[in-house]
């Protein structure tokens, strides 16, 4: 049992770096922050794509069923503002996004996958509170501009119920790790 | 029994849930109108007070030219 949670704590953390690490390169927030100034970040930075992809197998080996539910997860939010955008595999975003949640629903169990999507989604609206006037500053597609503080405090108290009555350890074991792993990213 | 009370908080907090997102529509619409009605009283105290026009900010008989 604890080799298990340690494992399952161990890959939730590798698959945080590796989603972060998507998020910049998608948003391309390098071009707007400029290159950070010591040497070994920059090279980090520069070889980041092997970096990700080590994590992304080695996450994948430790626990298979939580890595692609929370890896999944977080490509369905994030072109969740998009629906009607082309996307390079000519594919719409909500047809992508409906494929992707049908390997889902074939591929992991429907408890892992609602859990990892709910958690995702507390994740992103915890940062988007946090991260109002910075993303109202820039441009980037904020919950809280959208649709007022108080709905989405609530929106997370329910999927937090939610996540907790599908399965609490796992709740206990990959939340806090997501929230680390955002205070460790804005620290960086 | 853990989950018979999970089912109950979620109602409760999606009754609330739906609540404040109403309220936050109509409440925009109705301050919308308020602020409305009221822009051109205030543009006429504002013009009573400083004589200046609040449109193109001329003052009362400068532009005259007798």
């Amino acid at each position: 049992m604890w080799v298990e949670i340690f494992k399952r704590y161990f890959a939730v953390l590798l698959m945080g770096v590796v989603i972060k690490l998507l998020d910049d390169e998608v948003d391309q927030d390098e071009a707007l922050r400029g290159l950070p100034e010591s040497q070994l970040l920059r090279d980090l930075q520069r070889f980041k794509l092997p970096y990700s992809l080590f994590f992304l197998a080695l996450a994948m080996v430790l626990d298979t069923n939580y890595s692609f539910g929370l890896f999944s997860s977080a490509y369905i939010l994030g072109m969740f503002h998009i629906p009607q955008q082309r996307l390079p595999l000519k594919l719409k975003s909500y047809q992508e996004t409906l494929v992707v949640v049908a390997l889902n629903l074939i591929l992991i169990p429907f408890g892992v996958f609602f859990q990892s999507f709910f958690i995702v989604t507390i994740l992103q609206l915890i940062d988007d509170i946090l991260d109002e006037e910075y993303d109202s500053t820039y441009g980037y597609f904020n919950f809280v501009k959208r649709y007022g503080r108080m709905e989405v405090t609530l929106v997370i108290a329910i999927l937090t119920v939610a996540s907790f009555m599908i399965s609490w350890v796992n709740t206990l074991v990959i939340l806090p790790t997501g929230i680390f792993i955002n205070y460790l990213y804005s620290w960086w | 029994m853990f989950k018979f009370y999970g089912y109950i908080i979620i109602i409760c907090l999606f009754n609330m849930l739906l609540g404040y997102s109403v309220g936050r529509r109509i409440g925009n619409k109705e301050g919308f109108e308020k602020g409305m009605s009221e822009v051109p009283l205030s543009l006429k105290l504002e013009y009573y007070q400083t004589s200046q026009c609040p449109v193109c900010s001329k003052e009362h008989g400068k532009g005259k030219t007798n």
